[in-house]
């Protein structure tokens, strides 16, 4: 149960960042406009997509990604004209975050033959993109750093953010510019999690000319004091955290009790609401390498929100939400020109031919499924992250993007 | 400062981690006897009430009501604690009262299957009211940091590790010297005789279960601010806090919770010595620490034999006999052919996992239900031969009928290893190694990314002979032609374990499960029984994992994660784990199997599912504590009896005594000389010396307590014994009790052993393994039965038959060994004097036969009359020898009995 949870969750890599705004943000702006911009419906036939989720278990709880995707299906249909005029239905089958699930679901997809399967993050992402390929379904993911979804061919797998430079060579770039010259990398004890690091580091951080320093901890593991302090004495610089809240929160604290003072990298998912007073203000200087703006003041984000308050009204608009909406409304930026009927054949023609386009909440990230991106995955559609840094409240700060692609390279 | 030390050290907080819940483990244990694995949900929940205390909200789990109710303002930590505490008591109480009362009688692996269903019912409660958001509490130790050289620690974990030493020692201490401690501990013995003492047993029993969950949430709380809280928190913490419990014996509260601190500190000099050599394994070496621990503690210093007084507890159902094997098995395999080729895709699927996880739990029926280990590990073994599959078709090729078995025998090596502690220790002790195995098995390999890539372990095929039998092609999953491989393999499982159980090697399984003692009494080999079983065991879940590696074409960790295959045990023992329908029923109940969707298509429970589950389990667990088979199985029994033979017939006409036996012959077969047993500082038999003579029946006598037992169980090899035994010129000393036995001695207990689920041919039958001189025949086992007059009950369950039947029935197993010397401890107890006389009649049949007898019994009247020769015992020594009148003149003797508290004046004189 432990194991799998910290698996879909490290798995998923690339979530969105911090569940914590404040409630006022979404006011700012005019009051008299709608915040939604201006209406403009969907009219043509209904096309209906596929979304599977990883939903609900006792270790984590994924629905508000579902409810995120249905709020930008509704949004969408309303404001953005549909998936290139046509209405937007979901299909949605939820994995339950067990291989059968995922097998399920993938099967359900193939037989209610949808012209593609949306998974925003999964720790099932392999399986159910091996159900759905068969079928000759393209897959779309928000993040992945399943290695079965990122060796697949561009013409078919999207990603839609760089989930190997934010989780895995993001890190060697921020450490080599703090001139770190190792870096320990914390990860739980799974293959899952613990396989790409212990593959990839390696690779990347050469780019960087930082020696990764890979520290495996036992699932569960209740202090990480002693992973960490065997780190520092390892002559560690700098730590990198590859994990959920529950994992993080134990990393950040044994960083400040052993009283570490150098740069600690974080992935999105590493915080959530509860993290700064888990944490005691332990995530302060932090940095977090993302693929959302979450700064309150930036104003896709306010948008983000209102969206959210019209269409998922009490929903966490933090974690998985965002994943859930931005894949749907990037796959309806990719795809404007789309003509005739949405079927797998049309969704692969377009994708193969968009031009570099924002990444919704990228706070200046593009990205462009045409697999020129990044050569080694050549699913990935951008090699840029947003870099950040968390205050005292485990708020994220002064975004900026950081281009991943010279620690991508290989050879 | 020594970087070992300070490794040490900082491991001090996961230790006590550990050490906390072993604390509440053993005191549940302790007072309850159950191994309750729901102790670390109960203590989570004990921490998310304080949090909540805390932040001044209390929390309720029951559905429907509030999630949280106002109680105005932030408790301060003392406020909030005790509330906590009076909490968690009332809900140790209500557990008692709604599950663990009704099952005070029930088996101990019943008790603890209850337990983990309210661990799943807490579990589900928790994560359906309160969401998957970490929920931090403040530190509630003082956090000051301790420099030392350049390592810093946090003083709050040393004190904390001092806070719970405390406590343990107050708990200690508060069980040792105040009177309800005095009871809790007559209770622990025996109810009985805590009910005479005037003890109310059900009060006692609900205090210690609000003290055990009172002491539960202690550790929660104290656990709770360096633990982040998530409705999963604590579940994985219970290998290790089981592994110190064990430390402790499940018994003395401090050696526990020591070895939860030395677990914790230990893994954290793991962590050290593994980032500073790099030829360690790179996973797996601190979840070592608690096996090889247990391994130490437990194996080398257990016992290789229980010992006389050791009260045996029943621990699982009956495990019938299989009447007929061909009509169930093609009526079964047609249904679930006809099942298959109607259903399809997910249904079809369901159907088809339910089928392999019937394997995996025929596995348990074996390993479990016949050979009495509880094995917590048989889906891990499942997972060890799936991933040598994994290996065995993708990177060496070896083609289909090959590969999957080359990988279930791997599975049964590994399967052997685990099984091997069990050679040194028994009951619920095996399961928590098992499990401790699964732990660290899981951890080296299966979690391991060297061994198990991170997409996971890809399996090809099968194919055979042109036949393509895979689950998959495209989005054809799953095929027929797979779907019929596994219905195959299931049905040659079932009949393969359906014939084990009616084997000779079963009833070995089922005679060392029923009582190892005794077993061995009989000339089995009860190490080689049990390793057998693992290994078959394995075997078999190896197969159940190689056809899940074929189903899925893809394996990682999660299918075989310990805490499922503790659930696939609990659904094992719930169908009926003794026997083929009650393993393949389990696969039809399994997670993701077809009950498992049915009801998630037909019944929207939604995120219920698991909770309801749990109310299922226990549920069924206090109705039925052996199983939903079980009540089935009786059922059909009786039907079937009606049919048979009505009762049984009073031992035909008692005979007059017959005249006494001819002369002793000269030859001295027995022999012993300065024979000396000493427990402790104890000294139950002090230089015994005396000869028995072939052809005799020689009495052994003397008050309680003068050693008569232990003298035979020197005899037979059940007490480590000095001085010498001879049987016919041939030394014994030093040989194990089925080699004596097989040497040609025979023995019976005090306790008849039978092994009551057995028909009385198959008692007797078990008794053939210390047949070592020559096989025996059919006709043999007729000789023994008539000579004992059983043959009209021959096919009977031995546990319907009269006590004077079941004296009969022991000796039969006994004499089937073709004994030449046969030791009879107290044949003739339970039986009246009628009983009593036609037993002697018998015996002297059996003497007559060319069979000499060594018997202890306390009718006088019978022994006097009986026995040639006689010797009496008295605290340990040899005091008088002669013939029954000698004997009966000797004052000595007289005096030794009226001397005696226990005396028996009366049957002395008669």
């Amino acid at each position: 149960m432990g194991r799998r949870m910290l698996t879909a969750v490290v798995c998923s890599a690339l979530l969105v960042s911090a569940a914590l705004v404040s409630a006022g943000a979404a006011n700012a702006g005019t009051a008299a406009k709608d915040p939604l911009g201006t209406k403009k419906k969907a009219t043509g036939s209904v096309v209906t997509l596929g979304l599977v989720s990883d939903g609900k278990s006792d270790a984590i709880d994924n629905t508000p990604e579902i409810k995120g995707a249905q709020a930008a299906v509704k949004y969408a249909n309303d404001y953005l004209g549909g998936l290139a005029g046509h209405k937007i239905a979901l299909n949605v089958c939820e994995t339950k975050q067990t291989p059968a699930g995922a097998t399920d679901c993938a099967t359900n997809m193939v037989q209610a033959k949808v012209p593609i399967v949306i998974t925003p993050v999964s720790g099932q992402s392999g399986t159910i993109y091996t159900g759905v390929k068969a079928a000759g379904i393209p897959f779309l993911q928000y993040g992945s750093i399943d290695q079965t979804v990122l060796a697949g061919p561009a013409e078919s797998v999207y990603v839609l953010t760089n989930g190997i430079g934010s989780a895995l060579a993001g890190p060697a770039g921020v450490a080599r510019d703090a001139g770190v010259k190792k870096v320990g990398i914390l990860v739980t004890d799974v293959p899952a999690a613990s396989g790409p690091v212990k593959a990839a580091a390696p690779l990347f951080y050469k780019n960087a000319n930082v020696t990764p320093d890979v520290i495996v901890v036992p699932p569960g593991e209740a202090d990480m004091t002693p992973q960490v302090q065997a780190g520092v004495s390892n002559g560690d610089g700098a730590f990198a955290m590859v994990g959920n809240a529950a994992f993080c929160t134990s990393a950040v604290k044994a960083i400040r009790t052993v009283g570490f003072k150098g740069p600690v990298i974080a992935i999105p998912q590493c915080v959530d609401s509860s993290s700064a007073s888990a944490t005691n203000g332990g995530y302060k200087g932090v940095k977090v390498l993302t693929a959302t703006n979450t700064d309150p003041k930036n104003k896709e984000y306010q948008q983000y929100l209102a969206v959210m308050k019209k269409y998922a009204k009490g929903v966490e608009t933090g974690g998985v939400a965002q994943g859930g909406f931005i894949s749907i409304i990037a796959l309806v930026k990719a795809l404007p020109n789309l003509t005739g009927d949405v079927t797998a054949q049309t969704i692969e023609q377009g994708m193969a031919s968009m031009p570099a386009t924002p990444l919704p909440l990228g706070g200046g990230v593009t990205f462009q499924c045409n697999g020129q991106q990044v050569s080694i995955a050549k699913s990935i559609c951008s090699t840029e992250v947003l870099e950040a840094t968390y205050d005292a409240k485990a708020i994220p700060g002064k975004f900026k993007v950081f281009d991943t692609a010279d620690l991508l390279k290989i050879g | 400062m020594d970087q070992h030390l300070i490794f040490l050290l900082l491991g001090l907080a996961n230790g006590a981690v550990f050490a906390a819940l072993a604390l509440a483990l053993v005191v549940t244990y302790r007072s309850s006897g159950v191994l309750n694995f729901a102790t670390g949900t109960i203590a989570l929940y004990g921490a998310y009430t304080y949090a909540f205390l805390r932040h001044g909200e209390l929390l309720i789990l029951v559905p429907g009501l509030p999630k949280t109710v106002d109680v105005g303002g932030d408790l301060s930590f003392w406020p909030a604690t005790l509330i906590t505490l009076a909490i968690s008591a009332l809900f140790g109480l209500l557990l008692y009262v709604l599950v663990f009362r009704p099952l005070r009688a029930a088996p101990a692996v019943a008790r603890a299957v209850a337990s983990i269903g309210v661990m799943v019912v807490l579990t589900g409660l928790m994560s359906q009211r309160l969401g998957t958001t970490p929920v931090s509490v403040d530190a509630i130790l003082p956090t000051k940091i301790w420099q030392l050289g350049s390592v810093r620690i946090s003083s709050d974990r040393a004190w904390f590790a001092v806070t719970i030493l405390g406590i343990t020692f107050a708990i200690a201490a508060a069980f040792r010297f105040t009177r309800f401690g005095l009871h809790t501990r007559a209770a622990a013995a025996t109810e009985k005789g805590a009910l005479v003492s005037g003890i109310a047993p059900d009060r006692v029993a609900a205090l210690n279960w609000m003290i055990s969950a009172a002491v539960a949430a202690i550790s929660g709380i104290l656990i709770a601010p360096i633990v982040p809280l998530v409705p999963i928190s604590y579940t994985l913490f219970i290998v290790p806090a089981l592994a110190a419990a064990v430390i402790g014996r499940f018994q003395y509260l401090v050696p526990a919770v020591v070895g939860g601190l030395a677990i914790g500190m230990l893994q954290s000099e793991m962590t050290y010595l593994r980032s500073r050599n790099d030829w360690l394994p790179s996973s797996g070496l601190p979840e070592l620490v608690p096996l090889v621990l247990i391994l130490v503690v437990l194996v080398v210093r257990a016992k290789p034999l229980p010992s006389r007084g050791v009260i045996l507890q029943r621990t699982l159902g009956r495990a019938p006999r299989p009447q007929r094997i061909l009509f169930p098995t093609v009526l079964g395999t047609a249904a679930g052919a006809l099942t298959l080729v109607l259903l399809h895709d997910n249904w079809r699927a369901a159907m088809v996992t339910s089928l392999i996880f019937g394997v995996i739990c025929l596995s348990l029926v074996v390993v479990t239900g016949y050979a009495g280990q509880v094995s917590l590990a048989q889906l891990t073994l499942a997972g060890v031969a799936g991933f040598l599959l994994g290996t065995f078709t993708t990177q060496w090729s070896i083609p289909f009928p090959i590969a999957p078995v080359l990988a279930a025998l791997g599975a049964a090596a590994v399967g052997v290893v685990v099984g091997l502690p069990a050679i040194r220790v028994r009951g619920l002790f095996v399961a928590v190694v098992t499990l401790a195995m699964a732990y660290a098995v899981q951890a080296v390999w299966f979690h391991n990314s060297d061994y198990v890539p991170a997409e996971g372990k890809n399996i090809t095929g099968p194919t055979f002979l042109g036949l393509d039998l895979r689950s998959r092609i495209g989005t054809d999953y799953p095929r027929l032609p797979f779907c019929l491989l596994v219905l195959t393999v299931l049905v040659i499982v079932a009949v393969g374990v359906a014939k084990l159980r009616t084997s000779r090697l079963g009833s070995a399984m089922l005679a060392v499960r029923a009582n190892e003692r005794s077993a061995a009494g009989a000339g089995i080999d009860v190490v080689r029984v049990k390793i057998t079983a693992f290994a078959i065991g394995a075997f078999i879940a190896g197969l159940g994992g190689a056809l899940l590696g074929y189903k899925q074409g893809n394996l990682t960790f999660d299918p075989f994660e310990i805490l499922v295959g503790v659930g696939v045990f609990a659904t094992a023992y719930l169908a009926g784990i003794t026997s083929v329908s009650g393993g393949i029923l389990a696969g039809v109940l399994a997670a993701n199997g077809i009950v498992f969707y049915a009801t998630q298509q037909w019944l929207d429970l939604g995120d219920w599912y698991g909770t309801i589950t749990g109310v299922g389990l226990v549920f069924t667990v206090v109705s039925n504590p052996e199983g939903i088979v079980g009540p089935i199985h009786v059922l059909m029994e009786r039907l079937r009896s009606r049919r048979l033979v009505p009762a049984e017939a009073p031992p035909a006409g008692v005979h007059a005594v017959e005249a006494p036996a001819p002369a002793p012959a000269d030859a001295e077969l027995l022999s012993l000389r300065d024979v000396r047993v000493a427990y402790g500082g104890v000294v139950a038999v002090e230089n015994v010396g005396f000869d028995v003579a072939e052809g005799t029946i020689v009495g052994l006598i003397g008050p309680n307590g003068a050693g008569k037992t232990t003298l035979l169980d020197a005899i037979s090899g059940f007490a480590t014994a000095s001085g010498t035994i001879r049987l016919g010129g041939r030394e014994l000393g030093g040989l194990a009790p089925h080699r004596r036995i097989r040497a040609g001695l025979g023995r019976t207990f005090q306790q008849i052993e039978l092994y009551d689920d057995l028909s009385v041919r198959e008692n007797v039958v078990a008794g053939l393994a210390a047949r070592a001189r020559r096989r025996a025949s059919a006709a043999d086992l007729d000789r023994v039965l008539h000579l004992l007059e059983l043959t009209d009950v021959a096919e009977r369950p031995a546990g319907e038959l009269s006590q004077g039947r079941r004296q009969l029935v022991s000796i039969a197993r006994a004499l089937i060994g073709d004994p030449r010397v046969l030791l009879l401890d107290e044949p003739a107890s339970g039986l009246d004097t009628t009983e009593s006389q036609w037993l002697g009649e018998r015996l002297r049949r059996i003497r007559d036969s060319g069979v000499t007898i060594l018997m202890v019994d306390h009718d006088m009247h019978l022994v006097l009359n009986l026995c040639e020769h006689i010797h009496v015992l008295d605290f340990g020594r040899l005091i008088a020898s002669g013939t029954p009148a000698t004997v009966k003149a000797d004052r000595r003797v007289t005096e030794a009995y009226l001397g005696s508290t226990h005396a028996e004046p009366a049957t002395v004189t008669a």
